[in-house]
């Protein structure tokens, strides 16, 4: 599936606008599903696609957090009570919100709703990560971009490069005997994890650096990207869906 | 080519002078060695030269540095990467292609050289460097040798006339060491390049050097003669150490030089015989019977059976990527098994957690900064004192055992290399468990933190009736000078075969390529080390 890389970049955020606007559930989980699949297809011809399963992780986190604080916090809605939390009474001058109470399916709705579109705008994000290496989308940046260029190829490197540290450390953890998936444990592994990423983006900064990158005027191409008849379908076919569901 | 005038180095935040007024001439095609111990600003002189410090990591900087007429003063290190290569300690952080060609191409892209031009310089990199076949691959799937040698293509293909290299052999097999030396030799003698390579293991490079420059703590520094200047030095390999121990006048930096003037005093040793003490074997603590395991589809281990027994060192040996860490990792119940059978103190490995794991195998990993994640040595020792349930203060009394001890409030990431590794040391030995695990502990340790750790390995497989002793103890590793100092018996591992298993010596004496310095000089007589010679020579005296 070697495509250029803004064919992909341009079709995720087309369909990114899209979700946006469109305001709705099915299309969000009917998009992030097809691009799901479409990274799953994909995964012999880069290493970038392992670090799907870590934006999908993430997307569940989120997934649990907004709903549960959907839950508990909100504003008063209608509909059919499903069941009754014990309410937390607030003072008089936050009128509007309540903490626990009543949970109405209205109130359900909503909040899955909120949750799907959010979700699927990081799964795009990281769909469009795992498809392309964000080093090579750096290449199609013109010499006047070059401060954003370089941030957004050391950033989206960091993605990946995450995946594989955070699996590293959580091994590490249990050599020293420590159980799983508890908070304090994950306030363990971000400290490294951190240090970890930001040691290796200055690395990889200096590295480039050291190489004369962003220094001359002119660049050239080693492997001269090209704009295939593919990548045309590609973007014209996001463009059709988005378009004929608008 | 590079001069120096009167350079003085202070790190902001730090009251230790790293460089104190060094003037040092380099001339072309040129090859110095940077020597010095651990931290003693061997990277920072080396990243001088082409000003990423101080431009990149900031720092008070007095004096002049001149690299090929141009002052480092007022040019970015950009701006002078058409005359400076540089390549890293740890390559891989610093690739920003995913295929070889591609890396390759990164800085002639960068300073827009036309297409045919950059397509012939591609090309002239690749043979140069016998990276042709691998054109390509992708970076990731390539061996740490192979990934050297893309770094230093890398650097080489703008020309640059001067080459920094940053411990181009720590990850390396002796092997790949060897290649990889070969090639900067050949790049020095055959372009005139001027190279500037700091490295820890002297004996691999001492005979490849012009001139050795050493940094001392307090930032002074002396240029001179290999030879001279190694015969004074508190550094030195195994081959300048035996050359001492034999008598010699001159200094020998090869094997080669060596036996040629040693004739003689070789036949005094023929009579003598290595001293070993004999082990005190226990038990079997870790077995594997049959063991196959597969990783990404790929057979990463064929048939393993082996036993560790209490009380013992053995070594596992061979080349990158023939499944060194995955064999190791079998103990912790880490690596997928497909066949066969791991027992660790009678109990599958992956059964155990927690408690149960750490009080059987302490295991430290290539990195022993994983097991470090609290901000101070004293919050990192409390902890490992809560996880063991051990007595508050346990920990820091082992490490107190092990070596001197850093300041309590640093963080760990601080410490140096050999002072990290006794810290993770001390976390995994307050569980006191039976077997022992190091994987490659020597990377980025210089001699005397080398020394320090055979020293503290012996002791705990030493039995003197207390609990902490007594372990059985694995490392893998391919730094053959300490597999011969430490260990009782070797495993040599091929593509996730055991090839041989025997006694230290047996292995090592039978193999020329992992043979110690000491073997290669004194072959075919038996000795591994330059102690076993001292002693034999001096029980002779008695």
């Amino acid at each position: 599936m070697k495509r250029h890389p803004l064919a992909w970049w341009g079709c995720c955020a087309l369909l990114a606008i899209f979700v946006l606007h469109s305001d709705s559930a099915i299309y969000a989980t009917v998009i992030s599903l097809a691009l799901a699949v479409l990274v799953l297809l994909s995964r012999e011809s880069s290493y970038w696609y392992r670090s799907f399963a870590f934006t999908l992780r993430i997307a569940v986190l989120l997934f649990l957090i907004r709903m549960s604080l959907g839950i508990v916090i909100g504003v008063p809605m209608p509909g059919r009570t499903l069941f009754r939390l014990p309410e937390i009474h607030l003072p008089s001058w936050l009128v509007g919100i309540r903490l626990g109470g009543e949970v109405t399916s209205q109130r359900l709705l909503t909040t899955f709703h909120e949750c799907a579109i959010l979700i699927s705008l990081v799964l795009i994000f990281g769909a469009a990560n795992a498809l392309v290496s964000p080093r090579s989308l750096m290449k199609t940046f013109p010499r006047a971009l070059y401060n954003v260029s370089t941030t957004i190829l050391v950033a989206t490197s960091t993605l990946p490069q995450l995946a594989r540290s955070f699996s590293r450390i959580k091994r590490a953890q249990r050599l020293r005997g420590q159980s799983h998936s508890t908070i304090t444990s994950w306030r363990k592994v971000s400290v490294p994890l951190l240090e970890e990423s930001l040691e290796r983006a200055l690395d990889l900064a200096t590295a480039m650096e050291a190489r004369g990158y962003g220094y001359m005027k002119n660049v050239s191409h080693y492997r001269p990207l090209m704009w295939r008849i593919h990548d045309s379908i590609l973007l014209s076919s996001a463009l059709a869906v988005v378009v004929v569901f608008w | 080519m590079i001069s120096f005038r009167n350079v003085s180095l202070i790190y902001p935040n730090s009251l230790r002078t790293v460089l104190d007024g060094l003037s040092i001439e380099v001339n072309e095609g040129e090859m110095v060695l940077v020597i010095g111990h651990t931290g003693s600003g061997k990277s920072s002189l080396i990243k001088l030269v082409n000003g990423l410090v101080p431009h990149h990591t900031g720092g008070i900087l007095s004096g002049e540095i001149e690299v090929a007429g141009r002052s480092t003063r007022s040019l970015k290190p950009g701006q002078l990467s058409d005359v400076v290569g540089i390549v890293g300690q740890s390559p891989a952080h610093g690739f920003v292609a995913d295929i070889v060609e591609d890396e390759i191409a990164f800085g002639l892209e960068a300073h827009g050289v036309a297409p045919e031009v950059m397509r012939k310089r591609v090309e002239e990199v690749l043979d140069l460097l016998s990276l042709t076949e691998l054109r390509d691959r992708s970076i990731s799937s390539l061996s740490g040798g192979e990934q050297q040698r893309v770094a230093i293509g890398a650097a080489l293909v703008l020309n640059p006339k001067v080459l920094l290299l940053d411990e181009p052999t720590s990850a390396l097999d002796p092997i790949a060491a060897e290649e990889v030396l070969a090639i900067v030799y050949r790049l020095v003698h055959d372009l005139g390049l001027t190279v500037i390579i700091a490295e820890h293991r002297l004996e691999r490079v001492i005979q490849f050097a012009d001139r050795v420059l050493l940094i001392n703590e307090d930032g002074s520094a002396e240029i001179g003669d290999t030879a001279t200047m190694l015969a004074s030095s508190p550094i030195a390999p195994p081959l300048v150490n035996l050359a001492k121990v034999l008598g010699q006048e001159k200094i020998s930096l090869s094997v080669r030089e060596l036996r040629r003037n040693t004739e003689e005093l070789r036949n005094v040793l023929t009579n003598l015989q290595p001293k070993i003490a004999p082990a005190n074997i226990g038990s079997a603590i870790f077995t594997l019977d049959n063991v196959s395991a597969t990783y990404d589809e790929k057979s990463v281990l064929t048939n393993v059976s082996l036993a560790i027994h209490s009380g013992e060192v053995v070594a596992l040996m061979g080349r990158n990527g023939a499944g060194k860490s995955t064999l190791l990792k079998c103990a912790v119940g880490l690596t997928p098994i497909t066949r066969g059978e791991v027992q660790v103190c009678g109990r599958d490995p992956r059964e155990l957690k927690g408690k149960d794991l750490i009080s059987r195998v302490g295991y430290i990993p290539q990195e022993p900064d994983d097991l470090l994640y609290n901000q101070s040595v004293a919050d990192e020792c409390r902890q490992a004192d809560l996880d063991n349930n051990v007595a508050a203060g346990t920990t820091l009394n082992i490490f107190k055992s092990l070596m001197t001890l850093p300041s309590l409030s640093v963080h760990p990431r601080d410490l140096s290399e050999g002072q990290r590794l006794g810290l993770a040391l001390s976390i995994v030995l307050a569980a006191q468990p039976q077997l022992l695990i190091l994987d490659e502990p020597t990377r980025g340790l210089d001699y005397e933190a080398k020394r320090e750790l055979i020293r503290i390995v012996r002791s705990l497989a030493r039995d003197d009736g207390s609990q902490q002793r007594h372990c059985g103890i694995f490392i893998a590793s391919h730094d053959v000078e300490l597999v011969a100092e430490i260990s009782d018996r070797v495993i040599f591992l091929a593509d996730g075969e055991i090839l041989s298993q025997g006694s230290t010596r047996d292995v090592l004496t039978s193999s020329p390529a992992f043979a110690p310095q000491v073997t290669k000089a004194l072959s075919p007589q038996p000795w591994l080390t330059v102690g076993e010679v001292e002693a034999a020579l001096e029980g002779r005296n008695v």
